[in-house]
């Protein structure tokens, strides 16, 4: 389902230039549930942006379901992502004038899906993520943990082929980190959706069905369980 | 989609109240002075008409037609035929009233000294029927024809420290170029709304100034009033007259002969101008404040990208929300223009001191003229101008990498 061959990705800082990815390649199949782990600077983040079509490749190519991001231009990219993709936030990026309800609903406007169809999915995934009754709470009325449930809701009401979740529970203490994963798990055996999420934490690494291990630029080891 | 965004973007306003105030308030003192602006322009244009038409030249001003010519000589021997024009007058439809006119300088000889003054000769019993000249009587009461009489301007008359029952002596150059002096008795105190009326001059019956001038039953100008458009009507009277009296008339609408009322009719034109700058003056705060807005919510922009958003779709939320600002700010601004304008239309602006010793056929209290279709205008102009002020910083929106935003701290 996703591709990556040889990606490379440079970054510019100041007069240095930073090799963030150093010819990455990873086959992921569909449903699977992988944690890119590995400390800060290895390139986490910027393999979740490539794969999330966010970032632009410097080398080598990125395929997702037979499609190489190479060559999408900017508005192509955004059509892709606004059909496939889901994206889970570290910091929940919620928009805080906005309502449970409403933060993910809006996603299902940029679809332009029927209003009514999207009062029921929206009821539907909210219910799923255990905030059924918290509908018109606005973020900040609302925990952390709930807070982050909002975004898995709002990356899952649109069926998305992928999820990728950028250290999801990083801001979050163990207890609820632990409940967000196993929500997540959940979540990717009901619907089948490929989550790939990036980590630092072991008791995250822990919940992954495969484990890639990124050092410096490059997978020191990709295990499955 | 759309409904969403205009959901998103009026909740966003919020977001910072007192930011979304100071844009809005900017806004809103632009409207404010624009229409006010506009109102009192439009006030002191009414108001010069008026004075014009009522005082100085009629809508229609008929004279002789070498008399601008030698005015500053004080030509009073070139004069008109008021009979003859009467009868001209008489017959056409779309003259609604006309008065014959002497205006003529002079000296009050008072306290052993001589005090220049501009005196007017008029037939009362025709004034009456051209203007509500009665009311300008602030004591006393109107010459009577036959008799040497004097109507002064109240503040001629304090000056002078002269009163109702005094007899003052004028002296004055006339037709026949020989000099003249009449005593005429003070029956009454005017106060009219133009200073210089009050300051420099006195009304007496147009046949005792004809008898004084030795101008027989000649005038020196006829003020018409009309029905429609002045130009028209003074083109139209000119070509009737001259079948009569040939091309010895010079017959003019008063928006050709004033000077000071071209002034304000360019003025006018260029308050629009003004009126546009005032608003982009009021728009840069609501440029900044976007501005602002979109290095602050640069995480919520990578977001919404990421979501899915296009470019286009994020500079549409923030122009919306810039367009919420200013539609709010401009009604605000408007609405207190309008009021402001209303109340002082009734109460008027008072001038006096200011306009004291300027010669302009202006009212010392003016009052600025509502109108709701200018009113509408402002609003409409406000609103289109801040919200495309608001697209320069939207745009940026559109351009920001969904990475680099997300990484934005």
């Amino acid at each position: 389902m996703i591709q990556v061959q040889n990606v490379i990705r440079n970054y510019k800082a100041g007069e240095t230039v930073v090799k963030a990815l150093k010819g990455v390649s990873l086959d992921i199949g569909d449903g699977e549930f992988l944690s890119i782990a590995g400390p800060s600077g290895s390139g986490k983040t910027t393999l979740l942006n490539l794969i999330g079509c966010i970032d632009a490749l410097d080398g080598g190519e990125i395929t997702i379901e037979g499609q190489p991001v190479s060559g999408m231009d900017k508005k192509t990219k955004t059509e892709f992502r606004r059909n496939n993709l889901g994206f889970i936030f570290q910091t929940y990026n919620l928009i805080p004038v906005l309502s449970a309800y409403e933060n993910v609903s809006f996603v299902l406007s940029i679809l332009n899906i029927p209003e009514k169809e999207i009062e029921e999915r929206t009821m539907r995934i909210l219910k799923e993520v255990g905030l059924e009754g918290m509908e018109h709470r606005r973020p900040d009325r609302l925990s952390g943990g709930q807070q982050q449930r909002i975004a898995i809701a709002r990356a899952l009401v649109k069926n998305p082929k992928i999820v990728l979740a950028d250290e999801p529970t990083a801001n979050l203490d163990s207890k609820t980190g632990e409940e967000i994963l196993k929500l997540m798990k959940e979540m990717n055996r009901k619907y089948h959706t490929t989550f790939i999420f990036s980590t630092h934490d072991s008791m995250v690494m822990d919940y992954a069905a495969r484990l890639v291990l990124l050092h410096d630029g490059q997978i020191v080891s990709d295990e499955r369980r | 989609m759309t409904m969403k965004l205009i959901h998103v973007a009026f909740r966003n306003i919020s977001r910072n109240k007192r930011r979304s105030l100071l844009s809005g308030i900017a806004i809103a003192v632009a409207s404010m002075s624009i229409v006010f602006l506009f109102a009192m322009v439009q006030g002191m244009r009414d108001d010069m008409a008026q004075n014009l038409a009522t005082y100085y030249t009629g809508e229609v001003r008929i004279r002789n037609a070498q008399y601008e010519e030698y005015e500053r000589y004080n030509p009073i021997h070139l004069t008109v035929d008021w009979q003859r024009i009467d009868q001209a007058l008489a017959q056409r439809s779309d003259v609604t009233a006309y008065v014959p006119r002497i205006t003529f300088p002079s000296a009050f000889y008072v306290n052993g000294g001589n005090h220049p003054a501009v005196g007017i000769g008029a037939d009362f019993s025709l004034e009456a029927g051209y203007s509500d000249f009665a009311s300008s009587v602030k004591e006393g009461r109107i010459p009577e024809a036959g008799k040497n009489e004097m109507l002064i301007g109240s503040v001629l008359a304090r000056d002078l420290k002269l009163d109702i029952g005094d007899k003052v002596t004028i002296i004055s150059s006339t037709a026949a170029r020989g000099n003249n002096a009449m005593t005429l008795e003070i029956v009454g105190l005017a106060a009219f709304p133009v200073a210089s009326l009050n300051s420099q001059f006195f009304w007496a019956p147009l046949d005792r100034v004809q008898h004084f001038l030795r101008m027989d039953n000649e005038v020196l100008e006829v003020l018409v009033m009309v029905e429609d458009d002045e130009r028209k009507a003074a083109a139209a009277i000119k070509t009737d007259l001259e079948s009569v009296l040939g091309s010895t008339l010079d017959i003019q609408a008063f928006n050709d002969i004033s000077m000071m009322y071209s002034f304000i009719e360019i003025a006018q034109f260029i308050y629009y101008f003004i009126g546009v700058f005032f608003l982009l003056l009021g728009s840069t705060v609501i440029i900044n404040t976007t501005m602002m807005v979109i290095y602050e919510r640069m995480r919520e922009i990578g977001t919404l990208a990421a979501l899915g958003m296009h470019g286009k779709e994020l500079t549409r939320l923030f122009f919306l929300e810039g367009v919420f600002i200013s539609a709010i700010g401009a009604a605000v601004g408007v609405l207190i223009g309008a009021g402001i304008t209303v109340y002082l239309g009734k109460f008027g602006l008072n001038f006096t001191d200011a306009l004291s010793g300027i010669d302009m056929e202006i009212s010392s209290v003016l009052y600025p003229r509502f109108n709701i279709w200018t009113t509408l205008i402002v609003y409409v102009y406000s609103v289109v101008i801040s919200a495309a002020a608001t697209l320069i910083p939207s745009r940026k929106a559109s351009r920001i990498e969904p990475v680099e935003a997300l990484r934005y701290v």
